[in-house]
């Protein structure tokens, strides 16, 4: 069942309905408009889970990517109905109600994953094993930043909520959850953030700039720069550049850059510069709708639905509730932080 | 039957899937119109005389000076609809019944009649046919010789199920532009079959071939047994991956893959133009004998 028809939730049935074995079973939108299109598609389509026991019983696992206000009662409705579920990114914008969902009790083998799509990018999976695998040392800072061009003197002109905070729009709620998913999946658990400042650039109520000082729980410490208002960019993309020990280290979706001190065979990493594909190697996925990472997480949550072995995904981790409720904690203390 | 070679328009977009410094030094070089037709020019003065391209505000200004000054006479345009950022950009901010409204009012006058009629059917793929009717009346590109659909509209149609209604889309559009609707695609196997199976005779399909097997989903060797089966007419792109693949061994390759007719491919550089074009004749030749 998917929960939310618009832009995310298209996307997500693609995918899945052309996966062996999933259909959709029901798509649920507030949009009449949205429900008749789908309706007119061949979709079975409802208002709301409200007094709609039945739609809840016949679906095995639900797809919530709906506008994030709603992530909390649904995905609540979820854990107590014991449905695996796959829930958008960021898991509730609320560390309060993240933390909530995350502790409740959820029956072992039933997944509950949040959508941090950049897990499923091969470049960056392959760069936390290689961080992980010691050879080149320990981390000892990095810089994590995020630009991109959704902000300029036009679009922050419209009446979009993009461009409102108090309406869940701006930089920090937009990219920080990428940016800052990624700083976790590769470096561990955050501790805290030791310095923010929000900017504005072009928008009158909201940031286009965040700038960010984090500690992770494991005394690994780094930058965060998040920019939404850069016209030399065409598409958002994520790069982090990490200082270990043994060599210096540039990640982004497309590649890994090495920078080598040492010899590491087993890593297929020389002495010297070396660049790393690891999307071009492993690109293939079942069906391909746009980045394959869209493709391998649902690929991946699905086979955790039926409990099918996944070999070809042993390199990937999804988000867990846990990890969810933590980008939130560290986005309300950029807040926080930046107000001091 | 399209053109050998058909040059591509990723390099004036600034996309380029390995190398993003590059893709941003395009961004910027290319946001002039000379920059653009020079190396236009180049692959014209190649030899090419096909130009396969994105709808995209960029290219306004050179078309208005290809038409006005009646440059590259000869060159054969196929633009790739939607232009899919516009419209993600529109839906992030705007409702979609308020982003359709807003397009189809765009339609020419010619065309009101198949677009109320499509509105008040709520026959979606009337409704998708008018859309790109409109997109195309507004563009006034110079000439058109074919039309693409982008792949994230093609495969997200496939996804939905509604092979039906991509057979359908090419019979609209054949009456309303008078153009042949071909499909980019990352699921090639696929959709030739489900296309076959809704009566598309030799569907026109443009995807990802190349020795690295980049894109080729769900695995190379499928859409090799795909396009061998010679039930499509095959245009071959990302033969070089973004040029991360020797340009000789991706020629070699896609030159001796049976099945496939046309090889697009984009550069910025008019001796990799040449010698791109040189590559494909000799493989071409060494695989006639």
């Amino acid at each position: 069942m998917l929960v939310g028809g618009g832009k995310m939730g298209l996307s997500h049935l693609a995918i899945v309905n052309s996966l062996p074995d999933t259909r959709i079973s029901c798509v649920v939108d507030r949009s009449p408009f949205i429900r008749f299109i789908y309706r007119r598609l061949g979709f079975a389509a409802v208002k709301s889970l409200e007094n709609n026991d039945r739609v809840l019983e016949t679906a095995d696992a639900v797809l919530i990517a709906s506008p994030t206000v709603s992530h909390y009662p649904l995905a609540l409705t979820c854990v107590q109905a014991g449905l695996p579920f796959f829930v958008e990114k960021p898991l509730t914008n609320n560390y309060e109600t993240s933390l909530d969902l995350a502790n409740r009790p959820i029956e072992k083998g039933i997944p509950a994953i949040v959508g941090y799509v950049n897990r499923f990018n091969s470049s960056f999976a392959r760069c936390r094993e290689i961080i992980a695998d010691g050879r080149l040392g320990s981390v000892t800072k990095y810089d994590n930043t995020m630009l991109g061009a959704v902000a300029n003197k036009k679009s922050v002109t419209s009446d979009s909520w993009r461009f409102d905070t108090s309406r869940g729009g701006g930089c920090l709620l937009d990219y920080g959850p990428h940016a800052l998913d990624l700083g976790q999946y590769l470096f561990g658990s955050y501790d805290q953030v030791t310095k923010s400042s929000l900017q504005r650039k072009y928008s009158s109520k909201a940031d286009d700039i965040v700038d960010a000082s984090l500690v992770h729980a494991n005394g690994i410490r780094g930058d965060v720069l998040l920019d939404w208002s850069r016209s030399d960019v065409r598409k958002a993309n994520n790069e982090i550049s990490i200082d270990l020990e043994g060599a210096r280290v540039k990640v982004t979706k497309e590649l890994i850059e090495v920078e080598s001190d040492v010899e590491a065979a087993e890593l297929e990493i020389d002495r010297g510069k070396n660049i790393i594909r690891p999307t071009i190697s492993d690109s293939n996925v079942f069906y391909y709708l746009r980045g394959e990472e869209f493709s391998r997480q649902l690929e991946y949550f699905l086979a955790a639905v039926t409990q099918t072995e996944t070999d070809g995904y042993s390199a990937f981790s999804a988000a867990t509730l846990h990890d969810g409720a933590e980008v939130d904690r560290i986005i309300s203390e950029i807040q926080t932080r930046s107000s001091d | 039957m399209m053109d050998r070679i058909l040059f591509g328009d990723n390099q004036f977009l600034g996309v380029n899937h390995q190398d993003p410094a590059k893709a941003s030094d395009d961004l910027a070089r290319f946001s002039e119109t000379k920059n653009i037709l020079e190396v236009l020019g180049y692959a014209y003065d190649a030899g090419i005389r096909s130009f396969v391209f994105t709808h995209h505000p960029r290219f306004d200004e050179p078309f208005r000076e290809i038409r006005r000054n009646n440059l590259y006479p000869d060159l054969k345009l196929y633009p790739c609809l939607p232009y899919a950022h516009k419209y993600n950009d529109l839906l992030s901010s705007e409702p979609a019944i308020k982003v359709l409204f807003k397009e189809i009012r765009k339609v020419r006058a010619t065309r009101v009649l198949n677009a109320a009629r499509a509105v008040l059917s709520a026959d979606i793929w009337r409704l998708i046919s008018a859309l790109v009717s409109a997109e195309v009346d507004a563009a006034r590109f110079p000439r058109i010789d074919g039309l693409f659909l982008q792949n994230v509209a093609t495969d997200l149609a496939l996804g939905f199920g509604q092979a039906a209604g991509l057979a359908s889309l090419t019979n609209l559009l054949r009456d309303s532009i008078g153009v042949e609707l071909g499909f980019i695609t990352m699921n090639h196997g696929r959709l030739t079959s489900e296309l076959l199976e809704h009566g598309v005779n030799r569907p026109l399909i443009c995807s990802s071939i190349n020795v690295a097997g980049y894109r080729m989903n769900p695995a190379k060797s499928q859409v090799e047994d795909s396009i061998r089966a010679n039930e499509s007419d095959n245009i071959a792109m990302s033969v070089m991956v973004s040029g991360i693949i020797d340009p000789e061994r991706a020629v070699e390759y896609v030159c001796g893959l049976r099945g496939v007719n046309s090889i697009l491919f984009g550069s910025s550089k008019e001796n990799h133009i040449r010698s791109f074009v040189e590559l494909v004749k000799k493989f071409d030749q060494l695989h006639s004998h």
